[in-house]
């Protein structure tokens, strides 16, 4: 057995090391690793004893030889305890391995539920060929509302309670917007997908918020047509929605579509047969839609006999409440992390 | 809109239920909210008052006895002020069930047994009436079944857009329901029964804003007795929501009801110098409306006046000077058409809306239906009310609305909608719309667009209007698109992606908060950020868009300790908003916040708890880095004068572009949240990353040669920090592989204002193994540098 006096210089405390680490690899049993405790690592082990007879040596050697033997027995001390020889490999009576003790865990975080909805609902939509486009939270009156064929003193504007941050900006009420910010960057064939947030100014209750996420489309191309539309939204349902998914278009009013839609997939919880998430209609509500209105082509510097489009645009939240089976809208905001920690 | 179900079958003959009809009128774009089914319970007979007494225990309770049919009349007690003897009552006997809680039982009110119970309409949900006792037809059948007396009916609420003006009415969805029918529609209009001299001999009209009014008709019955409505009319009205008032009024507001038409009726002799005149208000002009409100007008807002006043506030609201009162004769009746902004405008300034300026915002019809509108008030009032209808009408008509024809190709037809349809079909479809084909030639059709239909103008308008009723779902789903091979990806979308799960898998939260703040939090956590403010906050909370994501995550971390959450570590991305003035849009930022507090590892069997603090923080930003692709990032201790963060706070930069701060947050700013442990956050503004493409990597080869480690302990003023002895370790030789602080010790040995800190080194060639010489070599220099360059020396 090697003596502590044989080891003078860092380096050969590199060498020890290694050879340590390779005889704690060979350690077959409990007794073994007994052994090789006591012969390193117990009082009079050649681990504790390296610093003795040291004195001869220059103190900034000494220094930088003490720290480096320190750090050698801590490390091996570490790896000896951890090793898996100290219980698994034991006979029944010596066996002190409990595995159904908790693990020692990592902390363990979790994206938000909302934005999990949102982020699949863009993926699907990436998948058949859709840019992503980002536009701004706070807008001009001209963005939010003329370009999209809201006439200034238009009944229509009661449909989306505003906040307004002066005569001529707002907070979007909808990601429409992005649609013309696309158009004025983009020349047809334009498909893209628009995720963000939007503010409407109604009283927070269990089913409304003043804040919400909201993911818009837009295709706009030669012949884009209804039929279109309805493939894409009905390939966008049975992904998301479950392959047996149907939908049902209704006639509905947006300023930017002409034709509007709204459309209702069949209620993937009751299956159709009527439930309190569906309010017994079997059916849900999940998206606005319709194609692109002339005017809202013209405000994008799109020739609207040349080109025709389709445009859509669905709640992130009311999406995600009917698929988890949510109550509360407030809940997503909360940020209480028992909520979180589900998702 | 609440739809009477019968109401709607006296004008178009429908066979389908109320269910089915509420889902055919959704599939073509008038949704129906709710279908509330009215049938009169089986128990409730129609019983007559046969005496009325006093109760012996109460003042206010009555007993009575009723014949509902029996050999014996029934003794009920009953409280209803409108209850003697005479009048035909609803009765509901023991057992009746008249609601989900609510069975009638035979009981003892103060002593004396009541047999049943006299039903108010809210008692039998007719109304929301419940101010006494229902009074059914006096020929109503003792004993009858009172289900045979009120049919059954449904009342359907139908949400409309705002683009269907012309469906506020009975006869609006009447012609949309003939249309998906196909079913003819009964007109409901009245021609009055004339006489006596003409109504120009009472009254003259003259209109100064054609503009604001375009046409505006009146009428005059003579000679009316005011009295109460009867019970058809008065129930219809309260079914729609609307409370009756006299025989008068009550025929303007069913006239509203059936035509959509708002009327207003004036007291003809209130009305100065038998004279109208449409004008604008003088700016600041007071005006006091029927509810017996004071406005203040603009010189914008339209006024009906007469020779002196005002006495009416155009399309909104009448005036309380010319009310129709008991003692009212003569009635002029306004029938008109305002513009819809001018009356949008003053509804909107005076916080009004009222029922007559919903529909003048929508558009009501400036043709037919006003003459059909006022033409049936008159009868109508005439057979209610008595008198005479004065001979014509007035019609000022100072600008008149031409009928729109808008051109359509079937082509367009095809392409918009996708489907095969022939140039017959779509005429057909716009004809039972009540449009009229006028021109038919090779490419297109034009239609004449009734004047009721404000919302056609374009092309795309008729092809909505042949889309829904050739059903949507008749439309066949496309299955394939043609789209380019590969669009490239979005670098922001990857960059939030990639920030999200490396946060995620650091053990964070991800928490979603309002972008909306308080003034007293902006100035408290951002003093110096000139804020975007709103000018119509919800509440004083939310009165500004937010500077920083600190408030948001602060008030997240102090709502999960109040519930006992402990180990609180949350990230949100979000943005922040900086003002830039009136007429630019606000800076906005993209911004990675994150937030820890209490344990970042709990304590197990196994081990202590690791709690967060700085150098947690720091671990999980520089995981994030690396996860982002960031090769360098670099710490300096923050400015002492910043309000948030206390001392041990560093400014971040990532080589990337991206920076920020981290470190702990200031007592004072956690108390303000309640919040009494340490808290750790950090902000990396992301906006320069956002638009970045990504990096491509250079691999480095990895040496196959063994590595020297060598240790040195340094000497070191405090305010030297270890990062600059590291670098200057590095830079020493190319074969300084690695440089890595492993502890720091302060002692009394040591002496004040100074630290040692022991450097990990490791030594490594590329392509040889080092040897003793080489190595003790570079030793050698790495402490003769830092001696030279910094004055430290090896601790002794």
């Amino acid at each position: 057995m090697a003596t502590p006096a044989e080891y003078r210089t860092p380096k050969q405390l590199d060498a020890l090391e290694q050879s340590l680490r390779a005889e704690m690899g060979t350690l077959a049993d409990d007794r073994a690793a007994e052994e090789f405790r006591i012969k390193y690592l117990g009082k009079k082990g050649l681990l504790r004893s390296l610093l003795k007879g040291l004195a001869g040596m220059p103190e900034n050697e000494r220094k930088a030889f003490g720290a480096r033997a320190n750090r050698l027995r801590a490390d091996i001390e570490q790896e000896f305890k951890q090793a898996p020889w100290r219980s698994g490999g034991a006979t029944a009576e010596h066996s002190s391995f409990d595995p159904t003790l908790p693990a020692a865990p990592l902390p363990i975080g979790s994206i938000h539920p909302s934005v999990q909805t949102c982020d699949e609902i863009c993926d699907i939509f990436v998948r058949m060929g859709f840019d992503i486009a980002y536009g701004p939270d706070v807008e001009t009156d001209y963005y939010n509302f003329e370009a999209l064929n809201f006439p200034r003193h238009h009944p229509a504007r009661d449909m989306q309670d505003t906040f307004f941050v002066s005569d001529s900006m707002l907070l979007r009420t909808h990601t429409s917007p992005v649609q013309i910010r696309v158009m004025e960057k983009q020349k047809p064939p334009i498909r893209c997908i628009m995720p963000g947030t939007v503010y409407r100014h109604e009283e927070i209750s269990a089913r409304s918020y003043c804040q919400f996420a909201q993911v818009e489309g837009l295709y706009i191309d030669r012949d884009v047509s209804m039929a279109d539309l309805k493939g894409t939204l009905l390939a966008f349902s049975k992904q998301f929605f479950g392959e047996n998914t149907k939908i049902k278009i209704r006639s509905s009013f947006f300023p930017f579509t002409e034709p509007s839609i709204e459309v209702d997939v069949w209620c993937f919880v009751c299956n159709g047969s009527g439930c309190s998430v569906c309010k017994q209609s079997g059916w849900l509500e999940i998206l606005g839609a319709g194609m692109v209105h002339p005017n809202v082509l013209k405000a994008g510097g799109i020739d609207s006999e040349e080109y025709t489009g389709f445009a859509f645009g669905m709640g992130v939240e009311r999406i995600a409440l009917m698929r988890y089976g949510i109550d509360d809208i407030r809940l997503f905001f909360e940020n209480d992390v028992r909520f979180l920690k589900q998702f | 809109m609440k739809l009477l179900y019968n109401w709607l079958k006296e004008l178009v003959a429908i066979t389908v239920s109320p269910e089915q009809l509420a889902r055919d009128l959704a599939s073509i774009g008038l949704e129906v909210e709710a279908i509330e089914r009215r049938r009169i319970p089986d128990g409730v007979v129609v019983g007559e008052v046969t005496a009325v007494g006093p109760h012996p225990n109460a003042d206010r309770l009555k007993i009575c006895l009723i014949d509902s049919g029996g050999p014996q009349p029934a003794k009920v007690v009953c409280g209803a002020p409108n209850v003697r003897p005479g009048i035909k009552v609803a009765m509901a006997s023991p057992g009746c069930v008249l609601g989900p809680n609510m069975v009638v039982e035979k009981v003892r009110i103060r002593g004396v047994e009541s047999a049943g119970m006299l039903c108010s309409e809210r008692e039998l949900s007719l109304s929301d009436d419940h101010s006494g006792i229902m009074e059914l037809p006096a020929d109503s059948a003792n004993g009858r079944p009172v289900c045979e007396v009120i049919p059954e009916d449904a009342v359907l609420d139908i949400e409309l857009t705002p683009n269907r003006g012309d469906c506020l009415s009975v006869l609006g969805i009447a012609r949309e329901v003939a249309a998906k029918y196909g079913a003819p529609l009964k007109s409901p209009a009245l021609a009055p029964e004339e006489s006596g001299e003409d109504i120009t001999a009472y009254i003259s009209v003259s209109i100064e804003n054609a503009d604001a009014c375009p046409r505006y008709m009146g009428r005059l019955v003579r000679g009316v007795t005011i009295a109460e409505s009867p019970d058809w009319l008065k129930q219809r009205l309260l079914a729609c929501g609307l409370r009756p008032i006299n025989n008068v009024v009550d025929v303007t507001n069913y006239i509203l009801l059936l035509f959509g038409q708002p009327m207003h009726a004036f007291d003809h002799a209130t009305i100065a110098g038998r004279q109208i005149i449409v004008r604008n208000a003088a700016e600041k002009q007071t005006f006091v409306t029927l509810d017996d409100v004071e406005r203040t007008l603009s010189s914008q807002d339209l006024l009906v006046c007469d020779a002196q006043n005002a006495i009416a506030l155009a399309g909104v609201m009448g005036g309380a000077n010319t009310e129709i009162a008991e003692g009212t004769t003569d009635v002029f009746l306004e029938c008109a058409f305002f513009d819809p902004v001018s009356v949008r405008k003053t509804a909107k300034r005076l916080d009004m809306s009222t029922d007559s300026s919903y529909r003048f915002e929508r558009g009501v019809d400036p043709g037919d239906g006003l003459v059909a509108a006022i033409d049936t008030a008159a009868e109508l009032m005439r057979r209610l009310a008595g008198g005479t209808v004065a001979k014509g009408t007035i019609d000022a008509c100072p600008k008149p609305i031409e009928k729109r024809s808008i051109a359509l190709r079937p082509s367009r037809v095809q392409r918009l909608l996708g489907i095969t349809i022939s140039k017959d079909e779509i005429a057909a479809a716009l004809t039972g719309l009540g449009m009229r084909i006028v021109d038919e030639n090779d490419g297109a059709l034009a239609a004449e667009v009734p004047l009721f239909r404000h919302d056609l103008l374009l092309e795309a308008d008729l092809v909505e209007e042949v889309g829904r009723l050739y059903g949507y779902d008749n439309i066949p789903a496309a299955e394939t698109a043609t789209v380019p091979l590969v669009r490239p990806a979005n670098p922001a979308r990857h960059v939030f992606d990639t920030v999200r799960k490396a946060l995620a898998y650091a053990g964070l939260h991800e928490a979603v908060t309002g972008s909306m703040t308080s003034e007293k939090r902006r100035a408290l956590l951002t003093p110096a950020v000139e804020p975007v403010r709103i000018l119509n906050p919800l509440n004083p909370d939310m009165a500004q868009m937010r500077t920083t994501l600190l408030g948001n995550l602060l008030e997240t971390v102090a709502y999960n300790i109040n519930r006992k959450n402990t180990g609180n570590r949350f990230f949100e991305i979000g943005r922040t908003f900086t003002s830039r003035g009136v007429n630019e849009l606000p800076e906005e930022r993209d911004v990675v916040a994150i937030v820890l507090e209490g344990d970042y590892e709990a304590a197990t069997w196994q081990r202590k708890a690791r709690k967060a603090d700085f150098f947690v923080l720091k671990a999980v930003l520089e995981s994030l880095a690396v996860q982002c692709g960031v090769r360098q990032t670099s710490y300096k201790a923050a400015k002492s004068d910043d309000t948030r963060f206390a001392p041990e706070s560093a400014l971040v930069t990532w080589n990337n572009g991206a920076a920020g701060i981290c470190g702990r947050i200031r007592e004072e700013i956690c108390g303000v949240f309640d919040i009494e442990t340490p808290v750790y956050y950090a902000e990396m503004d992301i906006t320069p990353v956002l638009s970045r493409k990504k990096d491509i990597l250079r691999y480095v080869p990895v040496s196959r040669h063994p590595a020297v480690e060598r240790d040195f302990s340094f000497v070191m003023p405090e305010n030297l920090v270890s990062s600059v002895i590291m670098n200057e370790i590095a830079g020493v030789s190319d074969l300084v592989e690695s440089v890595e602080p492993f502890d720091v010790y302060r002692g009394d040995k040591l002496g004040e204002e100074l630290k040692s800190v022991t450097f990990s080194v490791r030594l490594r060639a590329p392509d040889r193994t080092l040897t003793d010489t080489e190595a003790d070599d570079v030793c050698a220099r790495i402490v003769e540098t830092v001696k030279d360059r910094h004055g430290v020396v090896l601790r002794s």
